[in-house]
């Protein structure tokens, strides 16, 4: 099974990729006593530019930056919104409501509207949509690799990536994926016994019990393995980001600690030279009452974002900072049940101190929307948007997106 | 070796002997023949000879199979126009002896599932109404059929090799949320037949049951001092008196203390792979329709009838209407656009799966379209019964959108259908169904890495029992594949078999709401999936996940007051692994490494165990760091438990038996005690 053959050598080498230049990591050895296993990370990142991807997992409806053309309103009679209810940014387009934090940005001139951001043939399944957005790769098979991943790949840092909502496909694969963590701040083992000698002690024979253990024989191995390496770098290096205070209080929702464990990671510096952070928001899969069901997740979203700008303008990084959002898909017209079914391509917002703001493309028109059940036009590739930020960020979009139907070009301009 | 289909017809006392030839026998009829009225493809039609004993008397008796289905009758007439009709089962039976007509019509409706679908070309049937020429041997096409010496670990097979502790703790690991030491003792005597045949009685515990009622009604036993007034009284009569916390907790007791574990861990794995469902989807007023799908999965588990599983999933107030947004899809005079939520899942989940074999859709957003329009017709009306409001579903004619709808449209499984009993038996037809079944369920019991071939062989085992599916886990549970090498810790285990399992192995007397708490910091709180696509056991199994499992384990296992829980519990780390050790005199550490490893069904190598009873025998300490510490913020010092076992850290009884909870806690978080 040469596939999971990993030896002693390749496992010292992936404990010491997750922990920091400051720390030593010792594994007590039967026979041998401790070994050293320090390795300083390098400060490396071509630019200092951070992506933070903010998923609005479940499938956002149009309705975050509604359309104000005659046959979108007409066929979303309940669930849209109009000049007067939205808040207008375009001639065509206002955004929803409940995003006064993200018209500011758009009034200093810093929030790109994309619309109709998809893929050719837009797949409507949850599951299978999330995986072609999350990996760029149509093939679907068991070994896709997560954009994020190839993206991190051409980090060094161990902390290149992040992903505060746990596992996915976008962090899948590659020999430096991002790091899944659920909560920076219950972060770090509780006590053991008596002290923290103790717990230093437990580890390290935690620790060496794991070197020891066989070859990875199989798949549920070699992930379990690798997960618990990962877990034992990650401990003590994030345990100590988890305390750092920041100059903005979030609000205490479950997105805002999200941000909050993102900031704290940005705040963070080289010590991690963090520059992708995913993270996502459950919930938009509204199939009935969505006008609610939406308002109360974007006022969430609103605050989170909210104080996450002010935090990156107070930490002087908001120059640093792009913002993109995700949706497996946008939404159908209104149904019967005041909600909307999985549809195809939808907005998207980039936004940042250094992005260009403004619309690109159009809001759908009548002729995109026509008597069809959702709209089927389609203006941009989502590479498109996320390459242009991975090249601004210094790194190979090509190699980030290499399949063919997801071509990192032409740009749109948002630097 | 015996069959799958020989292992199924075991079970009746009338035996079907002789499958003697099969032909086809539409032979003209260019234009179909009809079954129930709708066209069938003539190739399509065998004739199946079926002889069967009953008492001393054989008898022969011709069938017709329609591709692989049950043998819906017995043969076929013509129409004035080449068309064909059908004779029924019951009319055979009737003719045949009428006195016996009822046994003889189940005689030969399951026998004759089992000769048509032996007889049949592997890939499954045609339904009702699919295109005149179908491709009858698999949606995946370029397929073979499976090698005739697949590996091991790809084999379905009989086992016949031996069958000891470490395959027993396999056995109870996958099937029943682990064993306990008594559970793998008995095991290992009745040898795998035997105990396979054990795990699949359902016993009948109405202590059990009784316990479990109070539980379901407060979420509290009336026996519990800390229950103070919360304990109450519910009415029996009133379908949504209880409490939702009661049921998931009745469900995580009954994990851990019913007999019928084989039955629960089938519950969680269709409520995890099929159709998840969040029990907050039922509003106050339809709290009973969580309980009717309680019961859809324990009828699924002790019938293995998968068919009607998913027909009562078309019928669930809870999954279909309520979490699936069936109740919002109208049509009939509400001419209105349906909602696809249900329609898509039903497939995408429930029955086909997205892409068969080849990675190729099984199905089109408009065969969704057409499907959500056939599930048309149901309302939920609010009503006040005794007081309280209960909302109960109800078929409306007046929402349903009548016509024929095409679904599969341009393939072999195309078919014309009205209703959601046309889409079942439509979906059923096509063999993805199965595939998708063999699919899940290679990958949650045997390994992950099986193929086309393994997973049709699987998929036309689960045809060749009509979608009954006890026989193919039985078949599952003493195959080749279940116990090969490559098999071994092919798995990741699910959170809550790693907390059951452990509970089980120790007796640890972890409270039964407790449990709950532990479970749900796992991300895995049985009916609160994340989505209705349930867990995924890799993020389950990710560093993020496994520091709460960590967490979980010291606060929850390690973290206790020996003292309070001997007091309250009679149990302790130093009875349950130490005592009898000591009594005989094996009072060396690595008795208690290879004690604790074993119980909890792990193998250590040397150097583990040499690491470990550094573990047992040293204690850290600053004291002369950094000069004497070799660099690192501690040194050790020979202590403890080989020189001196009645020691603290060696832990008689009140010592704190730090070093046996600081070895479990290690073992509990090592990659062997998180795969199966």
């Amino acid at each position: 099974m040469k596939k999971y053959t990993q030896t002693r050598r390749d496992f010292l080498k992936l404990v010491s990729s997750g922990t920091c230049g400051a720390m030593v990591h010792r594994m007590l050895a039967p026979a041998a006593g401790f070994i050293a296993l320090a390795r300083p990370l390098e400060a490396h990142a071509a630019t200092n530019k951070i992506l933070l991807i903010t998923n609005f997992s479940g499938g956002c409806s149009y309705n975050v930056a509604s359309p104000l053309s005659g046959v979108y309103q007409t066929r979303n009679p309940t669930v849209s919104y109009n000049a007067t209810t939205g808040l207008q940014v375009t001639n065509d387009q206002v955004l929803n409501p409940a995003l006064v934090g993200l018209k500011s940005v758009w009034d200093e001139g810093n929030l790109a509207l994309i619309n109709l951001v998809g893929y050719q043939n837009h797949n409507r399944s949850h599951d299978e949509s999330t995986t072609i957005l999350h990996s760029g790769d149509r093939s679907m098979g068991g070994n896709v690799q997560g954009w994020g991943a190839r993206l991190t790949e051409q980090m060094t840092s161990a902390f290149g990536g992040v992903s505060l909502a746990g596992s996915n496909v976008f962090i899948k694969g590659g020999v430096n994926p991002p790091r899944a963590i659920s909560d920076l701040s219950s972060f770090g083992e509780s006590p053991i016994f008596y002290d923290n000698t103790d717990a230093a002690f437990m580890r390290d024979i935690r620790t060496g019990v794991l070197v020891d253990q066989r070859d990875a024989q199989n798949e549920a191995e070699q992930y379990s393995k690798d997960s618990l390496i990962r877990l034992q770098g990650n401990v003590e290096s994030l345990k100590q980001i988890g305390a750092t205070t920041l100059p903005v209080t979030f609000p205490n929702t479950g997105f805002g600690s999200r941000l909050r464990d993102a900031a704290r990671l940005i705040a963070a510096g080289t010590t991690l030279n963090t520059q992708v952070i995913y993270t996502e928001q459950g919930g938009y899969d509204t199939h009935s009452d969505e006008k609610t069901r939406q308002s109360q997740l974007l006022t969430e979203y609103n605050g989170a974002i909210t104080a996450f700008v002010a935090c990156m303008k107070a930490l002087g990084r908001w120059n640093d900072v792009v913002i993109c959002t995700m949706t497996e898909f946008t939404r159908t017209m209104e149904n019967n049940s005041k909600g909307t079914d999985h549809g195809a391509a939808g907005p998207l917002f980039v936004f940042g101190g250094a992005i260009k703001g403004g619309q690109r493309g159009p809001a759908p028109t009548d002729s995109d929307v026509g008597s069809n059940e959702y709209i089927k036009a389609r203006h941009f590739n989502f590479a498109q948007v996320y390459g242009e930020v991975v090249a601004q960020m210094g790194f190979d979009a090509n190699k980030v997106f290499p399949y063919g139907d997801f071509a990192p070009s032409p740009y749109l301009g948002l630097f | 070796m015996m069959s799958p289909s020989q292992s199924f017809m075991k079970g009746f006392s009338l035996i079907l002997v002789v499958m003697v030839s099969f032909s086809n026998t539409a032979t003209a009829a260019s234009n179909g023949i009809s079954a129930k009225g709708k066209q069938v493809p003539p190739e399509s039609v065998r004739t199946v000879q079926v002889s069967i004993t009953e008492g001393n008397k054989t008898s022969t008796i011709a069938i017709q199979c329609l591709g692989a289905s049950p043998g819906r009758a017995t043969k076929v007439k013509k129409s004035k126009k080449g068309m064909m009709s059908w004779v029924t089962f019951a009319q055979l039976a009737r003719a045949a002896d009428g006195a016996k007509a009822k046994s003889r019509f189940k005689l030969l409706q399951k026998n004759g599932a089992v000769a048509c679908a032996a007889a049949s070309p592997p890939g499954g049937e045609s339904p009702p109404g699919s295109s005149p020429n179908p491709d009858p041997n698999n949606p995946s096409p370029g397929a073979t059929p499976t090698p005739p010496q697949a590996a091991d670990h790809l084999s379905l097979e009989k086992y016949t090799g031996p069958f000891g502790p470490t395959e027993a703790r396999i056995l109870y690991n996958r099937f029943a949320f682990g064993g306990t030491p008594q559970d793998i003792a008995d095991a290992v005597n009745a040898g795998l037949d035997a105990t396979v045949t054990k795990l699949f009685t359902v016993v009948s515990e109405p202590a059990l049951d009784a316990r479990m009622a109070d539980l379901q009604c407060d979420s509290w036993f009336l026996d519990d001092p800390e229950a103070g007034n919360q304990n109450k009284t519910c009415s029996t009569s009133a379908i949504n008196d209880f409490s939702r916390l009661g049921q998931r907790l009745e469900w995580l007791y009954r994990m851990r203390y019913s007999q019928n574990a084989v039955q629960e861990r089938l519950r969680l794995f269709f409520h995890d792979e099929r159709l998840s469902v969040a029990q907050s989807a039922a509003r106050d007023c339809e709290k009973h329709a969580l309980k009717a799908y309680m019961n859809d999965l324990w009828t699924l588990a002790t019938t293995g009838d998968y068919k009607n599983y998913m027909r009562a999933m078309n019928n669930s107030q809870l999954v279909h209407l309520r979490w699936l947004d069936g109740a919002a899809n109208f049509g009939g005079v509400v001419q209105n656009r349906p909602n696809e939520n249900y329609a898509r899942e039903f497939w995408e989940l429930g029955t086909v799966g997205p892409t068969d074999l080849n990675g190729s859709p099984v199905y089109s957003d408009l065969d969704v379209a057409q499907s959500s329009i056939a599930l048309t017709g149901w309302t939920i009306n609010q009503m006040t019964i005794d007081g309280a409001a209960v909302c109960l579903a109800a078929r409306s004619p007046l929402l349903h959108t009548p016509g024929q709808k095409t679904i599969f449209g341009g393939t072999p499984w195309q078919a014309s259908i009205d209703n959601d009993e046309d889409l079942l038996n439509a979906t059923f037809a096509h063999p993805r169904t199965s595939e998708h079944l063999a699919e899940d369920i290679w990958k949650q019991f045997l390994n992950y890495e099986a193929t086309p071939d393994s997973i049709r062989a699987l998929a036309a085992s689960i045809r060749a029992n009509n979608y009954n599916l006890l026989p193919v886990f039985k078949q599952v549970m003493t195959s080749k594949s279940l116990f090969a090498a490559k098999s071994r810790k092919a798995l990741i285990k699910h959170p809550v078999e790693r907390v059951i399992s452990f509970v089980k192995a120790s007796g640890f007397p972890l409270s039964y709401r407790r449990i709950d708490t532990i479970v749900a910091q796992l991300e895995q709180q049985p009916l609160n999936p994340p989505s209705v696509f349930g867990w995924d056991e890799k993020r389950n199994a990710g560093d993020s996940l496994l520091l709460a499992w960590r967490n979980a384990v010291i606060n929850e296992f390690i973290n206790i007051d020996p003292k309070v829980v001997k007091t309250k519990f009679a149990w302790s780390y130093y009875d349950r692994f130490v005592g009898d050790l000591n009594q005989q005199g094996r009072t060396g550490s690595q008795d208690i490494i290879n004690r604790v490893a074993e119980d909890l069904g792990l193998t250590l190598n040397d150097k583990q165990r040499s690491t470990l009873d550094q573990y047992m025998n040293f204690y850290p300490t600053t004291n002369g760091c950094p000069a004497s510490c070799n660099g690192g913020t501690y040194r050790l010092e020979r202590d403890k438990y080989d020189t001196d076992p009645q020691s603290r850290e060696s832990g008689v009884e009140w010592g704190g038996q730090e070093r046996i909870r600081g070895l479990a806690a290690i073992l509990l978080t090592s990659l062997d005690f998180l795969v199966k």
